[in-house]
C-alpha cells in the first residue's frame, strides 16, 4: 500500500537502524541507500513494510533498515515473501539478496515468483561472486573468472538474469547500478509502485573479491535507457535489450507491463476476504458443517 | 475380527480406469445411509490405467474401526480379482459376483466353499447404452440386492453424482442399477445376514486426511501451501476446494522446499499456517522447520507417510518416517511431534496443533500415514465447540511508546515472548534465521565469540528449549487401557494403529486373552517418566509386552529406549506396505503367550 502524503512526513531517520557490517566501499551500501530513499519518497509506513532476504552479505540488509525484517534461509527469500504477501496483501514486501542466493540455490523460487506476478519487489544485489562464503563463482560470474571454486578459471557461461526474468514472465524488469545511487532510487520507486512482480538486477560491486566488475567497470559502460527511445512496454524490444552486455550496458526500466492482474487480485480467498490476517482466525461453524454435507 | 454374516464385508476390484473407487464409494455410502457403521479402504498402484485396484467395505451395527480380515462378497470385475482378492482373503461361505462373459473369466482359481454368482452385467448394460462403465452400476445394483439394501439410496446417489449432467445420464444409470437389482431378485438366493438395517441415517463418512484438513479449517487455518505427493494429496485437494470459502489461502508451490518456506512466511505474517507432504517432500522441508523454530513462527507440518525409502512404495503404507521426523533439521530446537491416531482424532488434532504452534510459537509436526490418511469411516458426531482457537501471546494492537523498545525475543519467565506481526505499529523487528539477541539483531557476524554474544546464545537457547518442558506439562500423558485387572499382555503402539490394536484386543478377549494397550500420540516432547513407569510396572509383574509398528527397525521402540532406557524385546513389525490387521496382531500375541 503506497500511502498518500500525510501531515506527518516520514524522513530518512524513520528508516534508520544499526550500522551495516559490509566491507567499506561495498556496492550494497548503495542498495541500502536507495531502499531508504525510495521508502521515504513513497512515504511507506515502517510497520506496514517487510524487507525479506536470503543469506549472504547482501541478505543482511533487512537488519540495516527499520520496519519489519525477515532474514530467511539461503535461496528462500522469494517463497517466504510470497507466504507473507498472500497472508497479508496489505503489506509492502521488498525482497533483497545476492546473485548466489537468487540465481543459484533460489532460482526455482525466482522464476516461479516472476511468473506468479504477486505484488513484490525483488532486488538482486548482483556482485557476480559469492561474498559471504569468501569468493566462489556465482551464476553471473564471467567466463575465465578465477575464484576459490574456479582456481583455473570459470568454464561455465553466466546466466543473464534480465532475460530469465523476462522469459519467466516478470511484469517489471530493470537493471540498476550501485554506482548511480539516485538513478537506482528512482527506478526502485517505480518498481515498488508497479502492480506485480518487479525485478531489479543491481550491479553491486564486491570490492573485496571481484576485481573485474568494479565501480569503474560499470561507470565506463552504463547508459540510461530513459535517455534513449527504448519502449519498455514492448516485450520483444525488451528481450533484445536484455542481450546487450559488453562495451555498453543499459540501465533503467527494460520492460514494464502495467496491464496484467496480480496474483492477489485473482486469488479466490483474497478476492473474497482481502487480507486473511486482517480478517483474523475464524471458526465459522455453520460453514464447516456445510462442508460435511459432502461427506454423507 | 470381522465376522461373516454378522457384518457386511464387500470388496469390489478391477483395473485402474474401471471406476472401482466410485463404485466402492457408492456402496459404502449406501451402507452408511442404511444406518450402519462403515470402514472403507482402497488398494491401488502408481499408474493411471491397468494394474489391479480394489475398494473394501466393512459395515456393521457395531463400530468398525479396522479393515475386515475376510471378504464376504467379492465383486470381481477382472481375472486378477480371483488371484489377488479371492484366493488370499476369502473364506468358507463367501460369494463372488462376476460376469464370466463380459469380463472373459474362464478358468480362474476359485477358493473352496464359496458361491459363484455369474451375472451378465455387461449384456444388461449394453441394452441401455454403449458405455461400458455402466456395467459398474449394474454390479452395484446387484450387490445391494444381495444384501437387501435399499435401491432408493443408490438412486439418490446417482442423482447427486449425475444431476448436473442431465436427465438422460441420470435415467440410464438408474435403469442400469435397477437391471442389476432385478436380475439378482429373479435369479439368486439373497445373502442371509444378521445385520440390522435402519431407517435413513445421515452419518459423516470421511477419510483421515479430510478429517485432518477439516480440523485445520476448524482451527482457523488461514494459509495452506502444498505440492502434490501421495498420500498427502487429499489434504491439499480438500483445502483447495473448501479453503477459499473458509478464509484460507491455498497455494500450490513449485517444490516442497518452497512449500515449507511459504508456510513459514505466512506464519511469521500472522496467519495460522500449515503444509502437508509425504516422506520425500518432508525431506526437502527440513531446513525450513528449524527456520520456523528459531524465528519462533508457528507452522504445522504434516507428514503422511508411505512406504520408503526414496520413492519407495508410493501407494502403500508404513510408519517408517518417525526417525526422519525426529531428526528433521539441524541443531537443537523446540518443536512438537504428534501422531494422528484415528480419523476422528484428525479433526481435533488439526485444531490442537494450530493452537500449540501459535501458543508456543513453534513448528508442530504431525505424523500420519497412508492407511490412516486414505481410508474412510463413518465417525461419531463432531464437536465443533470443543477446541477454541487460542492465539497465545499474539499482539494485534499498536504497541504504545511507553512500552518501547519492543523486544520480539524478550527473555520471559515461560520462554514465550509477546509476538507482534507486520502491520502492528511499534512492533517492528527483525526475524532472522541466525542466532539473535532479544531484539532480533544477529550475533553471528561481528559479535560472535565475544563474551556478551556467547551469553546471548546461551540465554536464547535456554529460552527456546524451555518451551518444550512447558509444553509437556500441557500434553495429556498416555493412559493404559485394559479390559481386565490382570492382563496377560501389554500391547504398545503409536499413531494410526490405535483402532486396529483395539480390535485385536477385543478379539483376543473372546478367546480368553486379557490385554492392556499403551498407545502413544505425543512423541515430542515425550512423557518419558510416565511411559517408563508403565513399562516397568508391567515388566515387574512379568506381563509380556508386545510393540506393534509398521516399519522394519522398530523406530518407536528405539525412541522409547532413547527416552526411557527401556528395551522392548518383543516386536511385531510389518514393513511389506500392507495394513496391520487385527487378526495378525492376535496371532503374534498368541505366539508370544504360547497359546497357538
Ligand atoms: C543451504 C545453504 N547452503 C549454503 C550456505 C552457505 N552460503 C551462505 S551465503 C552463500 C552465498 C552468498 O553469495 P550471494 O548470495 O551471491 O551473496 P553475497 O554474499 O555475494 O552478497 C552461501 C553459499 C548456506 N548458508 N545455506
Ligand atoms: S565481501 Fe564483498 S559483497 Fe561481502 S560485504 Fe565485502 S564487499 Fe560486500
Amino acid at each position: 500500500m503506497v500511502t498518500e502524503i500525510t501531515e506527518l512526513q516520514l524522513t530518512i531517520k524513520d528508516w534508520a537502524s544499526i550500522q551495516p557490517t559490509w566491507c567499506p566501499g561495498c556496492g550494497d551500501f548503495a542498495v541500502l541507500n536507495a531502499v531508504k530513499n525510495s521508502f521515504v519518497e513513497l512515504q511507506l509506513q515502517p510497520h506496514e513494510t517487510v524487507v525479506v532476504s536470503g543469506i549472504g552479505c547482501s541478505s543482511n540488509l533487512p537488519h540495516f533498515v527499520a520496519g519489519y525484517g525477515l532474514h530467511t534461509l539461503h535461496g528462500r527469500a522469494i517463497p517466504v515473501a510470497e507466504g507473507v504477501k498472500l497472508a497479508n496483501p496489505d503489506l509492502n514486501v521488498v525482497v533483497t539478496g545476492g546473485d548466489g542466493d537468487g540465481l543459484a540455490i533460489g532460482i526455482g523460487g525466482f522464476l516461479h515468483g516472476a511468473r506468479r506476478n504477486m505484488n513484490l519487489t525483488y532486488i538482486v544485489m548482483d556482485n557476480a561472486v559469492y561474498g559471504l562464503t569468501v569468493n566462489q563463482a556465482s551464476p553471473t560470474s564471467g567466463l575465465g573468472r578465477k575464484t576459490r571454486s574456479t582456481p583455473y578459471g570459470n568454464i561455465e557461461p553466466p546466466f543473464n538474469p534480465i532475460t530469465l526474468a523476462l522469459a519467466a514472465g516478470a511484469t517489471f524488469v530493470a537493471r540498476t547500478s550501485s554506482g548511480d545511487k539516485n538513478h537506482f532510487a528512482e527506478i526502485l520507486s517505480e518498481a515498488i509502485k508497479h502492480k506485480g512482480f518487479a525485478f531489479i538486477d543491481d550491479m553491486s560491486p564486491c570490492v573485496t573479491f571481484n576485481k573485474v566488475n568494479t565501480f569503474d567497470f560499470f561507470k565506463e559502460r552504463v547508459y540510461k535507457l530513459e535517455e534513449t527511445d527504448h519502449d519498455p512496454s514492448n516485450y520483444q524490444e525488451a528481450m533484445l535489450k536484455s542481450f546487450e552486455w559488453g562495451d555498453k550496458i543499459p540501465i533503467g526500466i527494460i520492460y514494464q507491463n502495467k496491464n496484467v492482474l496480480t496474483y492477489e487480485e485473482q486469488d479466490p480467498t483474497i478476492t473474497k476476504f482481502g487480507s486473511v490476517v486482517r480478517r483474523g482466525a475464524e471458526k465459522d461453524i455453520d460453514a464447516l458443517k456445510n462442508i460435511l454435507k459432502d461427506f454423507v | 475380527m470381522s465376522d461373516l454374516f454378522n457384518e457386511i464385508s464387500i470388496r469390489i476390484s478391477g483395473e485402474n480406469g474401471d471406476g472401482i473407487f466410485s463404485s466402492g464409494d457408492t456402496l459404502a455410502k449406501i451402507c452408511s445411509r442404511s444406518g450402519l457403521e462403515v470402514h472403507a479402504s482402497r488398494a491401488y498402484q502408481s499408474i493411471i490405467r491397468g494394474g489391479h485396484v480394489s475398494y473394501s467395505i466393512r459395515a456393521s451395527n457395531q463400530e468398525v474401526r479396522a479393515p475386515a480380515d475376510y471378504i464376504e462378497l467379492l465383486v470381481a470385475l477382472r481375472k486378477d480379482s480371483f488371484i489377488v482378492d479371492a484366493i488370499p482373503t476369502m473364506t468358507k461361505g463367501g460369494f463372488i459376483l462376476f460376469d464370466s462373459k463380459g469380463s472373459r473369466i474362464k478358468d480362474e482359481p476359485i477358493p473352496s466353499d464359496v458361491e459363484l454368482i455369474d451375472i451378465p452385467a455387461l449384456e444388461l448394460a449394453r441394452k441401455l447404452s454403449p458405455l461400458k462403465i455402466l456395467r459398474n452400476t449394474v454390479f452395484v445394483g446387484a450387490a445391494i440386492a444381495l444384501y437387501s439394501l435399499k435401491l432408493e439410496y443408490l438412486e439418490e446417489i446417482i442423482h447427486e453424482a449425475f444431476d448436473r449432467k442431465g436427465e438422460e445420464v441420470v435415467n440410464i444409470n438408474i435403469d442400469a442399477a435397477r437391471a442389476g437389482y432385478e436380475w439378482v431378485l429373479q435369479n439368486c438366493k439373497l445373502i442371509d445376514h444378521n445385520v440390522k438395517l435402519k431407517d435413513r441415517t445421515e452419518k459423516v463418512f470421511i477419510g483421515g486426511n479430510e478429517a485432518l484438513a477439516l480440523g485445520l479449517l476448524a482451527g482457523g487455518l488461514q494459509s495452506y501451501s502444498w505440492y502434490p505427493m501421495t498420500p498427502a494429496t487429499p489434504v491439499g485437494a480438500f483445502l483447495a476446494k473448501y479453503g477459499p470459502n473458509a478464509g484460507c489461502v491455498v497455494k500450490q508451490m513449485e517444490d516442497e522446499i518452497n512449500v515449507a518456506n511459504f508456510a513459514v512466511g505466512a506464519g511469521f505474517a500472522g496467519a495460522r499456517s500449515a503444509c502437508a507432504t509425504s516422506g520425500g517432500g518432508f525431506a526437502l522441508m527440513t531446513e525450513a522447520i528449524g527456520f520456523a523454530s528459531i524465528i519462533e513462527a508457528p507452522v504445522v507440518f504434516i507428514e503422511v507417510a508411505r512406504g520408503g525409502p526414496s520413492t519407495g512404495l508410493p501407494t502403500k503404507t508404513e510408519q517408517g518416517d518417525l526417525n526422519q521426523l525426529l531428526g528433521a533439521s539441524q541443531g537443537d530446537f523446540p518443536r512438537a511431534i504428534i501422531a494422528q491416531t484415528t480419523i476422528e482424532d484428525g479433526f481435533y488434532l488439526g485444531q490442537e496443533s494450530l493452537n500449540i504452534a501459535e501458543k508456543y510459537q513453534i513448528p508442530v509436526l504431525i505424523a500420519s500415514d497412508l492407511y490412516l490418511g486414505e481410508h474412510f469411516e463413518t465417525i461419531p458426531e463432531l464437536d465443533f465447540e470443543k477446541i477454541p482457537i487460542e492465539r497465545g501471546k499474539l499482539i494485534l494492537e499498536e504497541i504504545p511508546v511507553e512500552e518501547q523498545p519492543y523486544l520480539r525475543y524478550k527473555l520471559t519467565e515461560d520462554g514465550i515472548s509477546p509476538r507482534a506481526i507486520p502491520g502492528v505499529k511499534g512492533g517492528e523487528h527483525d526475524a532472522g534465521s541466525d542466532e539473535h539477541d532479544e531484539d532480533g539483531k544477529l550475533v553471528s557476524d561481528r559479535r560472535a565469540g565475544f563474551p556478551e554474544a556467547i551469553q546471548v546464545r546461551i540465554k536464547q537457547m535456554n529460552k527456546r528449549m524451555g518451551k518444550m518442558d512447558l509444553l509437556l506439562t500441557e500434553l495429556p500423558p498416555p493412559q493404559v487401557e485394559s479390559n481386565a485387572d490382570h492382563p496377560d499382555i501389554l500391547i504398545v503402539g503409536w499413531g494410526s494403529s490405535y483402532d486396529v490394536i483395539n480390535e485385536a484386543r477385543a478379539d483376543l478377549l473372546k478367546v480368553g486373552i486379557k490385554s492392556s494397550q499403551l498407545h502413544l500420540k505425543y512423541i515430542l516432547p515425550f512423557h518419558a517418566k510416565e511411559v517408563k513407569e508403565i513399562l516397568e510396572d508391567f515388566e515387574s509383574k512379568q506381563i509380556p509386552i508386545l510393540m506393534v509398528e509398521a516399519n522394519y527397525t522398530g523406530q518407536m521402540a528405539r525412541h522409547i529406549r532413547a527416552e526411557t532406557g527401556f528395551l522392548l524385546k518383543h516386536k511385531y513389525l510389518r514393513f511389506d506396505g500392507e495394513y496391520i490387521l487385527p487378526r495378525e496382531i492376535g496371532m503374534e500375541v498368541k505366539k508370544l503367550l504360547n497359546k497357538e
